[in-house]
C-alpha cells in the first residue's frame, strides 16, 4: 500500500482518539449535569491563606467532616451517598467502600484523614474546584470566603450528581450566582 | 565558485557542458544554514502562537454559553489537525511545516483537555492529565517524523513520572519503564540514518538526562541500593559515549560522556567518606521486599544492559578503557560495604585510580583537557579529605600542595610535548 496512504489512515486514527477523549469528558459530565440530581452543598469557611489559585476558586465543604462507625484510613476510596435534609441541603446519607448498585445518587471520593474506627473523619470530595473570569476571581475569592464565614448568608454550590460521578454547576450566594453577586452587591454591605 | 568555473573552464580541466551542470547543482541546492533557520524560527513561532492561543483561551470567558466554549476549545486542535493534515499531503518534503505543525498540534492537545477541564470545572489529576496528554502526542513522532514531539514526549512522560512519584509519596509509580521505551525506536532510527544531525543530539541529551531523573523516582524504602543503580546507569552511558560514532560529533554533543563523567564522581565523592558505610553497616539493608523493590530492581537492570553492552560491543573496540569495567568493580565494593568498612578506601583508591587514569591518559595522548580533568578528579578527592577530620592538617596541606604541583606538572609536561613534536 502506498506510503501516503498508510500516513493518511493512520492520521485519520490519530485524529480519532485525540478528539475521542476531550468528547468523552464532555459527553460524561453533560449526562450528569442533564440526568443527575442536583444537591444544594453548604460552603464551609476555606484557608484564607490560598483559597483562590490563579483562576478557580478552591471550594470545601462542611459535610466534608462527618464520623463514622466504620474504620477508614487515609487515601482510601469512599463511595458517598448523598441526601437531602430538613433544609433542602446535601447531607451524607452513607458511606461505603463498595460501589453502591442500585443507587443513583452518590459519587467517588477519597478520605483524607482516617478515623481509625471511632471519631471524625475528612473526605476530599472531587468537586473542589470552581473556574472564574480573571478579572473577577479576586472579588469571587474575597465575597466567598466571606460569605463562608458569615453564616447569615448561604452560600452553596450547586452539584449535579449521577452514578459514581458529580459536576459542579454553579457557586450561588442567598441563591444568586456569584458571579452575578460580586457584580450586584458589595461583600462589605 | 562561478569564477572559478568559468576559471577552469578557460583551462579546458571542464567542458562547457560540464561547467553548466556544476553551476545548475549549486544553484537548485537549499543552502543549509537559511534552511536550519528557518526550521528554527518556524518551530519557535509555533511554540509561541500555541502558547499565545492557550494564554488568550484560558481567560474563560464567563458570558459566552457552555457550547460556544466547547466549540472554541476545539479550535486549537481544529487547526493543528488541519495542519499537520496539509503537511501530509502537500508539505511531506518541508522540515519547518513538519516540525512547525507537529509542534502546534501537541501543544493544542493539552489546551483542548485543559479548556474541557475548565468549562466543566473537573479538577482531574495533573499526573493523569500529564500522561494522556504524552500518549496522545506519541503518534505525532512516528506519523509526522516530528523530532520536537518527541522531546515534548519525553518531557511529558519526565514530568508525570516526577509528579506522580515525588508529589504523591505513598505511592510507586513506574509507568515510565514502558513510557520510555515507545519512544525509544524513533530515537534509535535517528542516530542511525542522521547521527550528525542536531536534532540527533538533542536527543541524547533529552533520553539521557530523562532516564537519570527518573532514575530519582525510583528510590523508596531500600535507598542504599540506588548507589548501585546509579554507578550502573553511568556505567552503560559510559559505554554508550566511548563508542565510535560518538568520536566523530562535538564533546558538547556526546551527553552519555558527559553524564558519566559527572556521575561518576557525584556518586564516588559522598561515598568516599566513612558516614554513609557506617550507618550502612549499622542498619543493614531492610530485607523486606528487596528482591522486588524499585532500587533492586533497577541496579539489576542497569547493570545487565550496561554488562551486555560492554561485552556485545565496547569489548570488540581497540583499547577499551578501564572506566567501562567501574560499574562492575562498584558492586563487590557495595556488598563487602555492608560488611566492613573497608570499602570507604576502596572507593577512595577507585577515584584516585580514575583521576591517575585521565592524567596519563591525557599526557599520551598529547591531550590538556583530558589531563586536566584527570588533575580535577585528583584535586576533588583531596578537597574532600580536606573536610575529614580523620585526616590530621598536616597530611592535608602535604596532599593539597602535591595536587597544585601536579597541576603545574602535568601541563608544562604536555605542553613541552607538543612544543618538542613541531
Amino acid at each position: 500500500m502506498n506510503k501516503k496512504i498508510i500516513s493518511l489512515i493512520a492520521f485519520a486514527c490519530l485524529v480519532l482518539s485525540q478528539l475521542f477523549i476531550p468528547i468523552q469528558m464532555i459527553l460524561g459530565k453533560e449526562n450528569t449535569l442533564q440526568t443527575g440530581t442536583l444537591f444544594k452543598f453548604k460552603t464551609a469557611p476555606v484557608d484564607p491563606y490560598d483559597p483562590f489559585r490563579g483562576k478557580y476558586i478552591t471550594l470545601s465543604y462542611e459535610i466534608e467532616e462527618c464520623d463514622s462507625d466504620t474504620e477508614w484510613l487515609r487515601g482510601e476510596q469512599v463511595y458517598v451517598t448523598i441526601t437531602e435534609d430538613s433544609l433542602g441541603f446535601a447531607k451524607i446519607a452513607s458511606l461505603t467502600k463498595q460501589e453502591p448498585e442500585e443507587l443513583q445518587t452518590y459519587f467517588e471520593a477519597e478520605i483524607r484523614r482516617g478515623n481509625h474506627g471511632y471519631g471524625n473523619l475528612w473526605i476530599d470530595f472531587p468537586f473542589d474546584r470552581f473556574y472564574m473570569e480573571e478579572s473577577k476571581a479576586k472579588s469571587a475569592e474575597d465575597t466567598y470566603r466571606y460569605a463562608s464565614r458569615e453564616e447569615r448568608l448561604n452560600a452553596y454550590a450547586l452539584v449535579a450528581i449521577k452514578k459514581g460521578d458529580a459536576v459542579v454547576k454553579d457557586v450561588l450566594i442567598d441563591n444568586v450566582r456569584i458571579k452575578d453577586y460580586i457584580t450586584e452587591k458589595s461583600y462589605l454591605d | 565558485m562561478k569564477i572559478d568555473i568559468k576559471e577552469l573552464q578557460e583551462t579546458k580541466i571542464i567542458s562547457s557542458e560540464t561547467a553548466q551542470k556544476i553551476e545548475s547543482y549549486y544553484d537548485n541546492k537549499p543552502n543549509s544554514t537559511y534552511s536550519r533557520l528557518l526550521i528554527v524560527f518556524g518551530i519557535l513561532g509555533s511554540v509561541l502562537i500555541s502558547l499565545g492561543i492557550i494564554l488568550i483561551l484560558a481567560h474563560n470567558w464567563d458570558e459566552l454559553p457552555k457550547s460556544i466554549k466547547t466549540l472554541v476549545a476545539f479550535f486549537p486542535l481544529a487547526i493543528g489537525q488541519l495542519a499537520c493534515l496539509y503537511v501530509i499531503l502537500k508539505k511531506k518534503s518541508s522540515l519547518t511545516w513538519k516540525e512547525g505543525s507537529s509542534t502546534f498540534l501537541f501543544l493544542a492537545i493539552g489546551t483542548c483537555i485543559s479548556l474541557i477541564s475548565q468549562i466543566y470545572n473537573i479538577p482531574g489529576h495533573f499526573g493523569s492529565f500529564l500522561l494522556t496528554w504524552s500518549l496522545l502526542g506519541l503518534p505525532l513522532v512516528y506519523i509526522m517524523r516530528s523530532s520536537i514531539a518527541s522531546y515534548l514526549y519525553i518531557i511529558g512522560i519526565t514530568y508525570y513520572t516526577c509528579y506522580a512519584n515525588f508529589y504523591n509519596w505513598e505511592m510507586n509509580d513506574y509507568h515510565y519503564c514502558w513510557l520510555i521505551l515507545l519512544i525509544a525506536p524513533h530515537y534509535f532510527q535517528l542516530s542511525r540514518q542522521k547521527f550528525q544531525s542536531n536534532f540527533t543530539t538533542f536527543h541524547h541529551w533529552f533520553f539521557s538526562f530523562s532516564l537519570l531523573v527518573a532514575t530519582f523516582t525510583f528510590i523508596n524504602d531500600h535507598d542504599e541500593i540506588i548507589f548501585v543503580s546509579f554507578m550502573s546507569l553511568f556505567g552503560l552511558f559510559h559505554l554508550i559515549g566511548t563508542r565510535k560514532e560518538f568520536q566523530s560529533i562535538h564533546a558538547f554533543a556526546n551527553s552519555y560522556k558527559i553524564l558519566s563523567s559527572l556521575g561518576f564522581l557525584s556518586v564516588l565523592l559522598p561515598l568516599s567518606y566513612n558516614w554513609f558505610w557506617e550507618d550502612l553497616i549499622k542498619h543493614g539493608i531492610p530485607s523486606n521486599e528487596l528482591f522486588t523493590s524499585s532500587e533492586f530492581l533497577s541496579a539489576l537492570v542497569f547493570s545487565l544492559i550496561a554488562l551486555t553492552v560492554l561485552i556485545r560491543f565496547n569489548l570488540n573496540q581497540e583499547n577499551t578503557s578501564p572506566i567501562s569495567f567501574l560499574f562492575l568493580a562498584f558492586i563487590p565494593v557495595f556488598l563487602i560495604g555492608t560488611g566492613t568498612i573497608i570499602s570507604v578506601y576502596l572507593v577512595n583508591l577507585i577515584i584516585l585510580g580514575m583521576g591517575i587514569y585521565y592524567i596519563l591518559s591525557g599526557a599520551n595522548r598529547d591531550n590538556l583537557p583530558l589531563l586536566n580533568y584527570g588533575l580535577i578528579i585528583i584535586a576533588a578527592l583531596v578537597l574532600s579529605r580536606f573536610f575529614d577530620d580523620n585526616i590530621s592538617f598536616v597530611i592535608r596541606g602535604v596532599l593539597f600542595v602535591l595536587v597544585g604541583l601536579s597541576f603545574f606538572a602535568g601541563n608544562y609536561y604536555v605542553i613541552k610535548k607538543r612544543n618538542r613534536h613541531e
